[in-house]
This record gives structure tokens, C-alpha cells and sequence, in this order.
């Protein structure tokens, strides 16, 4: 493995670290999963394309390995993508209350939304990913991205009261 | 000009071609509506961004040690044949060239000298380059957990982690590494004086494969044995380093 590989992941740890607490919300669950995605990275530096950014690439096994993790938890039943099923968001009205209680500061009004909603705003706008590397990373079309992206824009700033 | 919210997103995110951003900038300039419903797009975007600056900036203890483990991987030798490991003591001078594979077996017998032999692991002769020269005693003076130094031209010394050991003498853990492995070592200070107290020799194997040092035996067997505290935080280690 070239050293130049090991100095760009390490610059990305922090960045991998934010993703994880953004998916997880856990510090702890955090740490392993940046560990996790070190150790995977390692053993499969070769099949990554230097061709492309590192980034993307990391955030995808970093997702997956999530993924995995609450699998194994087990803690969740079927999952349905409500978001690609817009007639079912909204129509209870914990919503609308929600929206009343006008939210400060920007990433606690991301912390209500669903986790598809915020994976893919920290994605895009905190990690400046573009769409097409986030559809990598989703494992998505870039068609989805846009659509949900779009969604979770209008969500976030309904919540912070941009109008 | 009839733009839908996810071209005006695409604008405001500078994901769409030159031909079609010309296009909805000048439909946007025109027209108030749009100029505000690109707002949600763009604000949101900004606000995110300009909060997560400081919002994830905070760093985690096991970044050094991921660092390490990082680095180590990054120093595969070409040639080396077997990966090797050998670890010091008094009671048993060891030499190197164990081959890794009975790692367990010698941790264990390790363990077991250490426990028998009267608590107290000390370094001997038979380390060789042991002893801490100027550049070591300078990295363990300054430089604080995380951060690696060139010691010369081959070598760099990458500090791992600072504790107290059961008699609070403050002890750091470091790498040093060259083109065909890495030694790990643990040195306190006594006095001081910095006075090396671990030592174990890794040579990595062909595939870079390195191991991070929560699975190396013998070092844990030592930190167990030394009751070793758990490591300083950065604000801690200044202070302590600073005495």
C-alpha cells in the first residue's frame, strides 16, 4: 500500500467520523464504525480506483458497514422508503406541530428529519459530495438523489423557517 | 420559463451544465418567485455547512491509534518473507525472528514470566538500539499523542498514547517506524529522566499487514501488568509533559 493512500485516509478521518455520528447519532457507535472502515479500507486499497475521489468511495464502506451493524441489531423491522412514497409523509400531525416549533439552529432541525432525509443532506452539503457520487455512495439513482435531496432541502427549511 | 424545485436545487448546488445554468440564471434574475425558492435551496445548504464547521470538529481518543495503524499498513516492505515478532525481557532475552503465528503461545508464556518473575519488566542489553537517543527523549519531551516526527532519514516516530502507570509515573507510548517495520515501545519518566521500559520488534509481512496494537499480546500483557491507566486526554498530557 502507498503511503500517499495512508496520509489521504487519515486527512478523511474526521470526515468519516462525522459521517458515522450523523448516521448513528452515537459517539461510540461512531468510533467503531470509523475503525471498521479503516480496516476494511486497508485490506481493499486495491480495488480502489485512484482515478476517482477517495472520499466517496470510504463513505460507501463506512454506509455499508453501518448497514450491516443494524442488521445485526436487529433492531428495526422491514424498512419501507416512506420518502419514495410521498402521499404516506405528513398526514399525522406530529409534522405540523413540529414545523411550529421554529428550530434555531440548522443540524438539530436535520436530527428531526428521517435518516434518508439527513444521510443524504450531510452527504451533499456537508460533505460536498456531488449527486452523482452520492447516488454511488446510496447505491441510488442520481434521478433518487435529486428527489429526495430536494425533499429534504424543502423539509429542513421549512423547519428553520426559510422562506 | 417553467423551472421545477430539483433543477433550481441542481443550480444552486452548481450540478447542472453551462448551457441550461445560463438558462435558469436569467429566468431566476427575472423572476421574484423563483429568486425565493432558490433561497430554501441555497440557505439550507449554507446553514448546514457553516454549523458543521464547528459542530464536528471535536476529535475522538482512538484517532492516534488509528493513525498508527494507518501508517503502519503504509510502510509494506517489498520483500520481507515472513512477518516477525520478538519481545524483550530480562527473565527470558528472547531473541527476534519468532515467527508470528505462535503469537498467543509466547504472549501467554510472557504473561505468565511476568507474573511469576516479580511484576517488574525492564529492558535488557539484548534490545540493542533500546536506549533512547536525543531525537527519541525530544519526541517524548514535546511531541504530544497523535503526531509523528522523522527521527532521521528513515525513521519516524509516531507517539501513540501518554498514562500513568500503577507507581503515576507518566509513561507514552510510542512507534518508530523505517522502510521494514516498526518497533513499539513504551517508555516512563523516571525522575527526569525518560527510561525505556518496553520494546517488541514488528517486521510486516508482505501484505503491509501490520497490527494494531490492541492485538498485540505482549504490549497488553505489559500495560495489564504495569497497571496501566487509561490514556491522557491532549489537555492532560500538555500539563503533565509541562511538570
Amino acid at each position: 500500500m502507498d503511503a500517499a493512500f495512508g496520509e489521504s485516509l487519515i486527512e478523511l478521518l474526521p470526515n468519516l467520523r462525522r459521517y458515522a455520528i450523523s448516521l448513528s447519532r452515537r459517539v461510540d457507535i461512531a468510533d467503531d464504525l470509523v475503525q471498521i472502515t479503516v480496516e476494511r479500507a486497508l485490506a481493499n486499497h486495491a480495488s480502489y480506483d485512484s482515478g476517482m475521489r477517495l472520499e466517496p468511495w470510504l463513505f460507501r464502506i463506512l454506509r455499508n458497514a453501518y448497514i450491516d451493524m443494524t442488521r445485526r441489531n436487529r433492531t428495526q423491522g422491514t424498512q419501507l422508503d416512506v420518502f419514495e412514497m410521498p402521499d404516506i409523509v405528513s398526514t399525522d400531525g406530529v409534522a405540523t406541530v413540529e414545523t411550529r416549533l421554529m428550530l434555531h439552529s440548522a443540524l438539530d432541525a436535520m436530527e428531526t428529519l428521517p435518516v434518508e432525509q439527513r444521510d443524504i443532506l450531510h452527504l451533499v452539503c456537508i460533505e460536498e459530495l456531488s449527486y452523482a457520487e452520492t447516488a454511488e455512495v446510496l447505491s441510488i439513482p442520481k434521478g433518487t438523489v435529486m428527489s429526495r435531496l430536494a425533499r429534504a432541502r424543502m423539509a429542513l427549511s421549512e423547519k428553520l423557517g426559510i422562506k | 420559463m417553467q423551472i421545477d424545485d430539483e433543477t433550481l436545487m441542481a443550480f444552486a448546488d452548481g450540478e447542472l451544465d453551462p448551457a441550461t445554468t445560463t438558462r435558469v440564471a436569467a429566468a431566476i434574475d427575472a423572476d421574484p418567485d423563483l429568486q425565493a425558492r432558490l433561497r430554501l435551496f441555497s440557505e439550507s445548504r449554507n446553514r448546514l455547512q457553516a454549523e458543521a464547521q464547528d459542530a464536528f470538529a471535536q476529535s475522538s481518543a482512538q484517532d492516534a491509534q488509528l493513525i498508527a495503524r494507518i501508517r503502519a499498513a503504509s510502510v509494506a516492505p517489498a520483500n520481507t518473507a515472513a512477518a516477525t515478532s520478538g519481545a524483550v525481557d530480562i527473565s527470558a532475552a528472547t531473541p527476534g525472528n519468532i515467527n508470528r503465528r505462535p503469537l498467543a503461545a509466547i504472549a501467554a508464556a510472557l504473561a505468565l514470566a511476568l507474573i511469576g518473575g516479580g511484576l517488574w519488566w525492564q529492558l535488557g542489553d539484548s534490545a540493542g538500539s533500546a536506549r533512547l537517543d536525543a531525537a527519541q527523549v525530544a519526541a517524548l519531551d514535546n511531541l504530544p499523542s497523535g503526531e509523528a516526527q522523522a527521527l532521521d532519514e528513515q525513521t519516524t516516530l509516531t507517539m501513540i498514547a501518554s498514562y500513568r502507570n500503577g507507581k503515576d509515573e507518566l509513561c507514552r507510548e510510542f512507534e518508530t517506524h523505517n522502510a521494514t517495520g516498526m518497533k513499539i515501545s513504551v517508555a516512563c519518566r523516571d525522575r527526569d529522566d525518560w527510561s525505556p521500559r518496553f520494546a517488541m520488534d514488528v517486521e510486516a509481512a508482505t501484505d503491509g499487514y501490520v497490527p494494531a496494537a490492541g492485538e498485540l499480546e505482549e504490549l497488553d500483557a505489559f500495560l495489564a501488568n504495569t497497571q496501566a491507566g487509561a490514556p491522557l486526554t491532549p489537555e492532560e498530557e500538555a500539563a503533565a509533559l509541562a511538570e
